[in-house]
């Protein structure tokens, strides 16, 4: 059976590998218009794509404190999504899709017990 | 190779930073990125020098998720836990180094000018900062008892 940690890790680090190597595709997978990913805005998905990916790496190596991270880092990006949300900053679809990752990433990080 | 051709700047900014703590410079200078970012995109797309372009929907997006991480990483160079603190620090490097190629990526695919320096060089100096903290974490390891 395939750890849970794993599952959390190769998410993380796909997603963020598609951030910092093709961020047009990955906003585009998102439902945001295309150039939500070029020119200067690639920049700011690659800043975060980047740290998206090496921190999901770790993850899967088993460093404690890149694990001990995921929960507070994605309970703050669900805050994030939801103001996109109530403030129509992005398409609802976009907001909903990111939430729904960042969910899956809170289930998989949950402290046992 | 990164230590090779920041050495320079490593050396210069450890003399600078005689009898401090890198790693906490670093951590409080990487804790104000992100959380200024989380609060503000919109300023720090001005800070970063990436004003000059169009604000698609999404782009403030990316800075907070950024921002989000950047924090994580800067509450991990400020642990008290030495092993925490060098995995951060660690972490630190790869990504500082990622940002400076990605920024000339950026640069070439038509992002404002001023991003090479906001955002290019500020993360060679924080590349350069991460690895004086590096080299500082293990050399009072290897003094303690």
């Amino acid at each position: 059976m395939t750890d849970r940690w794993t599952v959390a890790g190769a998410l993380a680090t796909t997603v963020g590998a598609a951030a910092l190597l093709a961020p047009t595709a990955l906003v585009r997978a998102y439902g945001l218009h295309p150039s939500a990913g070029s020119g200067g805005s690639a920049l700011g998905w690659r800043l975060f794509g980047v740290r998206t990916a090496v921190i999901g790496a770790a993850v899967l190596r088993g460093d404690p404190s890149a694990r001990a991270s995921v929960l507070p880092v994605q309970l703050a990006d669900q805050l994030v999504f939801g103001h996109a949300l109530l403030t129509g900053a992005v398409p609802r679809r976009t907001a909903l899709a990111a939430m729904a990752t960042s969910a899956a990433l809170i289930a998989l990080s949950r402290p046992e017990g | 190779m990164i230590t090779a051709l920041l050495g320079p700047t490593v050396r210069t900014t450890g003399r600078r930073l005689q009898g401090a703590d890198a790693a906490r410079v670093l951590g409080g200078l990487r804790l104000a990125v992100g959380v200024g970012s989380w609060l503000s995109p919109r300023g720090s797309t001005r800070t970063f020098g990436l004003a000059g372009t169009a604000d698609p929907p999404g782009a403030g997006l990316a800075l907070r998720l950024f921002g989000v991480r950047d924090a994580a990483l800067a509450a991990g160079a400020l642990a008290a836990d030495p092993v925490v603190r060098r995995a951060a620090l660690r972490t630190g490097v790869v990504v500082d180094a990622t940002d400076a190629v990605a920024t000339l990526l950026a640069l070439r695919a038509g992002a404002p000018r001023a991003a090479g320096p906001m955002v290019g060089v500020g993360a060679l100096l924080f590349c350069a900062l991460g690895a004086r903290a590096l080299q500082q974490s293990t050399d009072s390891d290897a003094t303690c008892p």
